[in-house]
């Protein structure tokens, strides 16, 4: 038994989870979560939101990785997984520790959103955007210039007296060797994320193991005609829908019907915290003028002030 | 007289309001004037009521004022977020 | 609904025909950037992530293609779910400049291939009601496909010779889409025409340059959308190339790739422009490579390469 805090939530799984932070498990405790390694059923007889490699049925759902793993969510409490035969726990750990839990942070009812989050300050600043947009890397460059991972993949919110707060997940990174290679971070890599796949864990500087009030969320474009380099605020629409559709699994906002929550999400973090789109180059040559905006952006809206 | 109507959900943000219709999945954002209207249509109101309404607060000649609210309602009844009751 | 697969090897006039499709019963020229860029493309990576809940780029390129034609049947079903909404649902995946009515037209770079599993990938007449398929000179695609990669037009000869051409195929990151199988220029334009899952019509790029009211009208029938002969004058026009480069210039359009320089999207909307870009060596290796399927598809080979011919009999 392994323990591990995962999004701010206790958890205690049979299987270790590449990637994530062991910590010493609450002794008596029950934990918030369990993964357990158990029999997944192939299909719900009582299903009422089908997909094609998945079922929600009431408190349950059902997700299947074909050829590596199946796992069964219950409740957001209990995550059962299941191997395909021949396939080792180790291959199928990662898919439990992001698509798995993922899924059943969205079945606990958080907003959750595809982003990656950095501290800058007393406050965290999100990052989302689709696979691809460059979220884990600039997270990562970021880390190299003294701001701490606040997570990598997703970020639950939570809103307290109408402020939006996100729940801690830092756990390594995973960079392609690209990333790794161009940012030199090649001292610090290990073992790639999965068989065959050029991703690898990157051990990060610094890590925050608490809470922080969320102070901007960033859309990550890359520039490209029409949009040119810079940080803009989008109308409040569009910042609402950058929030709806940043969610970590969007489609699952509709099946869960959660569309109020993430509404009500985007107009705390409109209100409360900043929505803007930075648009920039991908390349990592640009990276150091992509931070030195943010740098900028940052101590324009005073998030400065109170670090060091 | 017009009232809204739906299952909108609204938020303000400055001046503007957020506004999502949870059964249609559809967004929409009211700048400041149309964000007023949307807090005077809480409680039903004749138009002429808005006209007068929305003069006394914006700089505006009563014509203008006339045809952009006017346009506004029709916009907010086409999306269903308000109905028009005769009386 | 009817789903219209817009087949084409790259550098064909797929976005010009996409763009005259957007533009058939406007009241104005469609803006050039509301075309979808990642989303009404078979290789788009949010198509797979969303409909599977996992991020595709944990897998393999075979294993991606293994589970496509899943993701293309999924996507068919919801395209059905909202066949009574007349607004696009909110996750913003659909858009209303690839779909007329109730016919959607997706794009697609991939060739007609078979997954690892012996499956049609794009999922066989299961998904797509037709397909059709728009053909260039290569010669002409040649320089335009340079302009596009950023390569040499020699490079651009060789990936279009290549049996194995691919875009994204990169392993060491990843692409913003998933692979996508070009195979070769002549192999791409044989999978489409020789599969036998889903029907077919052939669109020369060169017969929508010469009478482009005309090609297009035979398009919109095989594809089963009503049109009047005004609305698709009027698409025409909206769409004429000088729109489109005027457009471009004044506000730069998403799919251009990240620029490496000045170069814009639509380079040269001229057919048969090859003659004065080309070398008479990359002619030459064109019609080698590409003769069988250059003359297929109606494209005369050049005097010298004629001449051999005739030296031959």
């Amino acid at each position: 038994m392994a323990s591990y805090r995962i999004s701010g939530l206790s958890v205690r799984s049979e299987i270790a989870l590449h990637g994530l932070m062991a910590c010493d498990g609450p002794e008596n405790a029950a934990p918030d979560v369990t993964i357990v390694r158990g029999e997944v059923p192939d299909a719900f007889d009582d299903a009422q939101v089908l997909g094609p490699n998945w079922a929600l049925a009431q408190d349950r759902f059902r997700i299947g990785i074909p050829g590596v793993v199946s796992m069964l969510l219950t409740g957001g409490r209990e995550l059962r997984f299941c191997p395909a035969p021949g396939v080792s726990d180790e291959e199928a750990a990662i898919f439990v520790a992001s698509t798995g839990f993922g899924i059943l942070l969205h079945q606990r009812g958080h907003p959750l959103l595809h982003a990656s989050a950095a501290r800058v300050g007393d406050a965290a600043v999100l990052f989302c955007g689709p696979s691809g947009a460059g979220k884990s890397t600039l997270a990562a460059a970021l880390g190299e210039r003294g701001h701490a991972l606040v997570a990598d993949d997703f970020c639950a919110i939570s809103l307290r007296e109408g402020r939006p707060w996100i729940a801690p997940d830092a756990r390594k990174h995973k960079l392609w060797r690209q990333a790794i290679d161009a940012m030199a971070l090649g001292g610090r890599s290990g073992a790639p994320v999965r068989n065959r796949i050029e991703k690898y864990f990157v051990d990060p500087r610094e890590i925050v193991e608490t809470p922080l009030p969320v102070a901007a969320i960033y859309a990550l474009r890359e520039q490209r005609p029409p949009h040119s380099p810079g940080i803009t605020a989008p109308n409040i629409v569009d910042a609402a829908l950058i929030v709806r559709t940043n969610a970590y699994r969007p489609r699952l906002v509709r099946a869960f019907g959660q569309q109020p929550l993430y509404f009500k999400a985007a107009a705390a973090l409109a209100q409360r915290a900043g929505v803007y789109y930075l648009t920039r180059p991908l390349s990592f040559a640009d990276m150091d003028k992509t931070a030195d905006r943010l740098a900028d952006h940052w101590a324009s809206l005073g998030l400065l002030d109170r670090a060091a | 007289m017009i009232s809204r109507h739906g299952d909108w959900l609204s938020a303000r943000v400055g001046d503007e309001i957020m506004m999502m219709s949870a059964a249609h999945g559809v967004y929409l954002g009211l700048n400041e004037v149309g964000a007023r209207i949307w807090d005077l249509i809480e409680t039903p109101q004749p138009r002429e009521a808005l006209y007068a309404a929305l003069q006394g607060e914006f700089e505006v000649d009563a014509e203008t004022c006339r045809s952009e609210v006017d346009d506004f309602l029709e916009e907010l009844l086409r999306r269903g977020a308000a109905v028009s009751d005769p009386g | 609904m009817r789903w219209i697969w817009l087949a084409s090897y790259p550098k064909s006039g797929n976005t010009w025909l996409r763009l005259l499709i957007a533009n058939l019963g406007r009241e104005e020229p469609a803006d050039i950037n509301a075309i979808p860029e990642s989303a009404g493309i078979a290789s788009s990576r949010e198509w797979f992530d969303s409909s599977m809940l996992f991020a595709s780029g944990l897998l393999t390129y075979d294993e991606c293609d293994r589970l496509r034609p899943m993701v293309y049947e999924a996507k068919r079903e919801e395209f059905e779910d909202c066949v009574d909404l007349d607004e696009d649902n909110e996750e913003g995946g659909d858009d209303v400049a690839s779909r007329v009515g109730q016919v959607h037209f997706v794009k697609s770079h991939d060739a007609w291939t078979v997954n690892p599993d012996g499956r049609p990938l794009l999922g066989g007449s299961r998904v797509a009601d037709a397909a059709i398929l728009i053909v260039r000179d290569p010669r002409d695609v040649a320089p335009s496909l340079a302009n596009h990669n950023g390569s040499t037009i020699d490079g651009a000869v060789d990936l279009m010779g290549q049996q194995d051409g691919a875009f994204c195929g990169q392993p060491r990151r990843q692409a913003i889409q998933l692979r996508q199988q070009l195979l070769s220029w002549s192999a791409f334009n044989a999978s489409w025409l020789d599969q036998r899952d889903v029907p077919v019509q052939c669109v020369r790029y060169e017969d929508l340059y010469t009478d482009t009211a005309a090609t297009l009208g035979k398009v919109l029938a095989f594809a089963g959308v009503e049109v009047s002969e005004e609305d698709v004058a009027r698409a025409v026009r909206f769409a004429a190339f000088s729109e489109l480069t005027a457009q471009e210039q004044a506000k730069g359009f998403r799919e251009a790739p990240p620029s490496r320089g000045k170069r814009s999207f639509f380079r040269r909307g001229i057919a048969g422009g090859w003659a004065d870009e080309l070398t008479a060596e990359q002619v030459e290796r064109i019609e080698q490579d590409h003769a069988p399927m250059m003359e297929r598809l109606g494209y005369a080979l050049s005097a010298a390469g004629a001449t051999e011919e005739r030296r031959a009999e």
